[in-house]
């Protein structure tokens, strides 16, 4: 079993690994840097190591040599990096490896092979996993992007091959956007990664977004854990996501994780990965791409299967079996997960700075709430905006529904805005609550952002009118008496 | 005694209208019926409002002399309090208005771009931080004078900028 | 009585037929208030005694229509909040709010009654200027008004409110007052109009953009305050008239408060960063510390790198000044140099204490700033600082460099007392640029000069740039927690109550202007 673990991120996710490793015995390691020195997750960890002093041009968590030699130079047995920073940074895996440091995850020629869309794709092509129909390489140039296409049909994406998050792509409908799109496409997709490979795919409007969630240990066996709905996105961006999908069958359901399990045994993979598929409204599905980290919103597969998945990417790691076999996995209940993030939802989610002054945070037992703050911490443009993950657990999706709207009622966060009004508005909308939302749900389904109540409009007048009143009567007093030495001075002095 | 002031909540968001009477100084008077509320300060330091048995978290988030922004239950709302002739003079100066204009924020000093908080097409109000300004060793805020769109960002992170050059355009709304 | 009595009713139903609906309405529909509502709104109810309402116009061809008693102004005394106040509201609705000889007469009896009696004045300002037919008489009206206005400063307070068009001549009597307040969107104040504007430079300007209250609340610096409409700037009028004595023998008023004097604020040990480059936002430090945390600001939006206002300490009404960090690093230039020099000579006249919060790292650079003579709006202050024999008290919250130092109230030039925060850094410049010409030749030498400089940055701070340095030499009265601040200040200035001091007799001092 691995003895030491240095964490190399920070926030809610540096917390939760934390978490897990000290109820493992093992020693748990952070990092401070100059940028925070007295975050919540320092108190996290066993021993805190300081970020050595550098010219700042590299961001510390992204800063590999150094995190290296922190490693090294305390004698730390194996590193965890979370999600985003280098999670899936394939050269830092391997320097990991040239040294001798666990890294705990997959193989750097895995996180490699998954990380280029295009390989993926070849990947998944060999495995027979259901992919939208498009290109399995790069578009040499826009006449080949066009003769796909027109196989293919309109609409298709272009999209960059070494990298996502919207940069590189752009979206087709006619042949005449065609040589305009692919332009555009190729010259962000060098700004942003360097490289100006695209690739072309059909285009779904509007689907779901379902991502399985598999784990692997280094003795072949694979396990899927179930999926995830992450449908309710905006930009791109997942907000709120929840386990199991109102829209599985057990049907639709054994089919995409035999999808899944299939790819992951393709490539050998070792520790946590998340398949991510498209779903259209015909119930067929589609890969999209392999995520070779823990994601921010596992803890509704921990909640729904019980099982630690921190824990198992540390037993993975030692080179442990899986505790569990596929028929062990059993799926309970339902789980939500909202995730609050400091910004004002009224004016198009932007962040919403300062410092938080108060918290009040719902209790229960049903109720999970992972977060890397806390009262007196400061939001800063330097780092994201989430506050805390809410994960609420029911027995059926309505039961977590209602639980889930209860917990945000009682969650009070003051000095910053937050989406909490948001997430109820989500959890009171009618689509929401039937299921059937696809990844247009934000933007064509809800009417307003956040949840108004006429009540709390009354109370917002009452409260203005009477701040009001109270600002503007000025304190009067007939008071004036002076004392007689300072008033003959006075005079004097004039 | 005194037939007691009356004052109007205006929001300018959906143009609601709450008309109060306020009596000796103390009262407030809703639809002729007097309202009992009790605001309380809890020892978590939570402001609560307290009406008809139900309690409301509420905050304060700005105040610019008659305009006041609060929240309640995280949603903020924007009420500007008035009096029946002012709501009339403020809704008649607002269409007689000229209101169209871009407005330029310039740099009050020359100095780098440190940050830049807003995108294109994003909504700021009155007060919200457009960029971060480094001169004289020191972070300065450069802060929306209007509220508005961000209608184009004419610097990137990092640049260096002389007094007065534009920094943002804002569509004034 | 029966004849006599009847002829005096009827002559007063003759002036209510002046105030029919069409008088209100007309003003309403320009989204200002009359100057009789704005007398009704500004005096408590039922004290208003007008005086010479009857006047006529002295120019003949006028006189004969029975629509001009009172020559377009009302002019009288009454009680503001429970103390004794005269005002004249000039009437845009008779005349034109012109002024004429007797509109002028009316205007300069009643400052002589406030000089005589010690009363605040206050005018509200709505006119058209001054009254072309009557020619060198309306001049000289406008003259012996701003006579009386010089006679008056700093004696009673005089507070002008623009509610309308000021302008000509007549900008100069609201400029020779203490205060001046401005009506958004309805005022105006300008020396020449957009007419003449246009003919004389064939520049196309409107009124608000020439002298409206965002220009002159914002730019020129003018208006000390602009509100959004006629009544929220009559409300802060009697908040600010709540602040001021009625002269300036009397102390201003005491208000007994319940907020205690010994009350502790942690949360003041967390406000200024621990790093020296970012900023935080003085007015929270002040509103922690001020009675009720109530701050009513003076001059909001001009030079805001310098915050001004009035507020109470343990009940005492006191002059609040502070460098604002978080615009332009708080540092002092022309504009934040000549609103704080005039807001300390308001407070000196009135017998005002003076409490300052300073951290300033120097006056701002450039030769825009020189060429426009910072050195002697810089002065202004320090002058103004210097001079005024109130109780002056000082606390350094972090830097303090320089000549700012010594500008803003060090005990050198008289403060009283002064505090430092643990946080405070006073020294001669700041760390980069004294390591930078103390340590030229090693710097330039040293092999990595990045490393040298902090290191030695780091002792300077240690060494030299702190305040127990002065503290130990006494320039510092007392390094204190902040979380005490309240109660230190308040402590100090009840010491300072009975504070007399003079200066050496002379026609008048010579403030650089």
């Amino acid at each position: 079993m691995i003895k030491s673990i240095l964490i190399v991120n920070r926030g809610e996710i540096a917390c939760r690994i934390a978490r897990t490793a000290r109820r493992m015995g093992i020693v748990t390691f952070g990092i401070r840097t100059r940028k925070e020195p007295n975050a919540v997750y320092l108190s996290a960890v066993d021993k805190i190591l300081d970020f050595p002093d550098t010219d700042g041009k590299v961001a510390e968590f992204l800063d590999i040599e150094n995190l290296i030699a922190l490693a090294k130079n305390n004698k730390i047995e194996a590193v965890h990096p979370g999600y985003g920073y280098l999670a899936e940074n394939a050269h830092f895996a391997k320097r990991c490896r040239e040294e001798g440091i666990k890294y705990i995850g997959p193989a750097p020629e895995v996180i490699q092979a998954m990380g280029d869309k295009i390989m993926a794709k070849k990947i998944a092509a060999k495995c027979k996993v259901p992919m939208l129909g498009g290109s399995l390489d790069s578009v040499k140039d826009v006449a080949e992007a066009a003769k796909l296409a027109q196989k293919v049909g309109f609409p298709v994406i272009i999209k960059a091959a070494a990298g996502g998050g919207g940069r590189g792509m752009r979206i087709v409908r006619t042949e005449a956007e065609l040589p305009v799109m692919f332009k555009l496409a190729t010259s962000e997709a060098q700004s942003a990664f360097g490289d100006p490979s695209v690739f072309i795919e059909k285009y779904l409007e509007n689907p779901k977004h379902i991502e399985f969630q598999v784990v692997a240990d280094s003795h072949g066996n694979v396990v899927h854990l179930g999926e995830r709905e992450c449908s309710v996105q905006r930009k791109h961006q997942k907000l709120l996501e929840e386990a199991p999908s109102p829209a599985l069958d057990e049907k639709l359901r054994a089919k995409m994780a035999k999808a899944a399990v299939a790819l992951a045994k393709e490539v050998q993979y070792e520790s946590l990965g998340t398949v991510e598929f498209l779903l259209d409204k015909f119930g067929n599905f589609f890969f999209m791409e392999m995520n070779t980290r823990i994601q921010v919103e596992h803890p509704v597969t921990e909640a729904i299967t019980g099982l630690d998945l921190v824990e198992l990417q540390i037993r993975i790691a030692s080179g442990e079996k899986l505790p569990v076999t596929q028929k062990e996995v059993s799926l309970n209940g339902w789980a939500i997960e909202c995730r609050i993030n400091a910004e004002d939802v009224q004016s198009g989610f932007a962040p919403s700075m300062g410092t938080i002054r108060r918290m009040r945070l719902p209790q229960g037992n049903n109720i999970r709430i992972d977060t890397g703050i806390m009262e007196g911490s400061e939001i800063t443009p330097y780092f994201d905006s989430m506050v805390a993950k809410l994960i609420v657990h029911g027995k059926t999706r309505k039961e977590a529904i209602e639980s889930t709207l209860q917990a945000l009622r009682q969650f009070h966060v003051k000095g910053i805005k937050t989406t909490i009004p948001f997430c109820k508005a989500v959890m009171l909308n009618k689509v929401y609550r039937n299921g059937s939302f696809d990844t247009s749900f934000i933007e064509t389904e809800m009417d307003s952002m956040v949840h108004r109540e006429e009540k709390e409009e009354f109370i917002a007048a009452l409260l203005a009118t009477y701040f009001y009143t109270h600002e503007t009567t000025p304190v009067v007093s007939s008071e004036s008496s002076i004392d007689p030495w300072v008033l003959k001075r006075r005079i004097k002095h004039l | 005694m005194s037939t007691g002031k009356k004052l109007i909540a205006h929001s300018a968001e959906n143009n609601a209208q709450h008309e109060f009477t306020f009596k000796n100084d103390y009262d407030f008077y809703y639809k002729n019926q007097k309202l009992k509320f009790d605001i309380i300060e809890e020892a978590d330091g939570f402001t609560l409002v307290s009406i008809q048995g139900v309690k409301y978290p509420v905050e304060i988030v700005s105040q610019k002399q008659n305009t006041y922004e609060i929240l309640v239950n995280g949603v903020s709302y924007t009420f500007s309090i008035e009096t029946p002739f002012s709501l009339k003079r403020k809704l008649m100066l607002a269409n007689n208005a000229d209101k169209s204009g871009k407005v330029k924020v310039k740099a009050p000093m020359p100095g780098k771009i440190l940050d830049i908080l807003v995108m294109t097409g994003q909504k700021v109000n009155k007060g919200d931080t457009l960029l971060i300004l480094e001169a004289m060793k020191m972070q300065n805020t450069i802060m929306a004078q209007n509220a508005g769109i961000v209608q184009s960002i004419s610097v990137k992170a990092n640049d260096i900028v002389a007094k007065d050059d534009v920094l943002v355009e804002i569509n004034q709304e | 009585m029966g004849k006599a009595y009847d002829k005096f009713i009827e002559r007063q139903q003759l002036l209510e037929k002046q105030y029919d609906d069409a008088y209100y309405e007309k003003q309403h529909n320009r989204g200002k208030l009359t100057a009789r509502e704005r007398i009704a709104l500004l005096f408590d109810e039922g004290t208003f005694e007008e005086l010479d309402a009857f006047a006529p116009p002295a120019s003949v061809s006028f006189g004969k229509s029975t629509k001009a008693f009172g020559d377009g102004v009302i002019t009288g005394y009454g009680k503001v909040n429970g103390r004794q106040v005269y005002a004249f509201a000039q009437d845009f609705s008779v005349l034109g709010g012109s002024l004429g000889a007797v509109h002028a007469a009316k205007i300069i009896k009643i400052q002589d009654m406030a000089l005589k009696t010690g009363c605040p004045i206050i005018g509200l300002i709505d006119s058209g200027g001054a009254r072309i037919q009557e020619g060198v008489q309306s001049l000289n009206g406008y003259a012996g008004i701003f006579r009386r206005n010089v006679l008056s400063s700093g004696v009673i307070p005089q507070i002008s409110v623009i509610m309308g068009p000021a302008a000509g001549g007549a900008v100069y009597s609201p400029a020779l007052t203490d205060f001046i307040f401005m009506s958004a969107g309805t005022s105006y104040m300008f020396v020449t109009g957009p007419d003449v504007v246009k003919q004389v430079l064939n520049e196309s300007v409107s009124p608000e953009e020439l002298g409206g209250a965002s220009i002159h609340s914002t730019r020129s610096g003018v208006a000390d305050f602009a509100f959004n409409d006629d009544e929220n700037t009559i409300l802060g009028v009697k908040m600010l008239l709540s602040f001021l004595p009625s002269n300036n023998i009397e102390n201003p008023p005491f208000v007994a408060s319940d907020d205690p004097i010994t009350r502790i604020e942690p949360s003041l040990r967390d406000i200024v960063p621990d790093d020296p480059d970012k900023p935080y936002d003085v007015k929270e430090v002040i509103k922690l510390v001020v009675d009720h945390g109530r701050f009513f600001e003076v001059g909001e939006n001009f030079a805001p790198n310098f915050v001004t206002g009035f507020a109470r300490m343990g009940g005492q009404v006191v002059g609040i000044l502070a460098n604002q960090p978080r615009i332009m690093a708080g540092t002092l230039d022309i504009s934040s140099s000549t609103k704080g020099a005039r807001f300390i000579n308001i407070c000196d006249s009135f017998n005002i204490p003076l409490i300052t919060f300073e951290d300033v790292p120097g006056f701002l650079p450039g030769t825009d700033q020189e060429h426009n003579a910072i050195i002697k709006h810089g002065a202004k202050l320090l002058y103004a600082y210097t001079y005024a024999t109130v109780p002056k008290i000082t606390v350094v919250l972090r830097k303090s460099y320089g000549g700012a130092y010594i500008v803003m109230n060090s005990k050198g030039i008289g403060g009283d007392f002064s505090f430092a925060w643990p946080t405070a850094e006073i020294a001669v410049m700041g760390p980069e640029g004294a390591i930078a010409v103390l340590y030229r030749k090693e710097l330039a030498e040293a092999a990595d000069p990045v490393a040298l400089k902090k290191q030695l940055a780091q002792k300077y701070r240690e060494d030299i740039a702190n305040p127990y340095i002065a503290e130990e030499k006494g320039f510092i009265d007392e390094v204190i927690d902040p979380a005490t601040t309240r109660l230190k200040v308040i402590r100090a200035l009840q010491s300072l109550e009975k504070k007399s001091i003079s200066i050496p007799k002379r026609k008048h001092g010579n403030i650089p202007l």
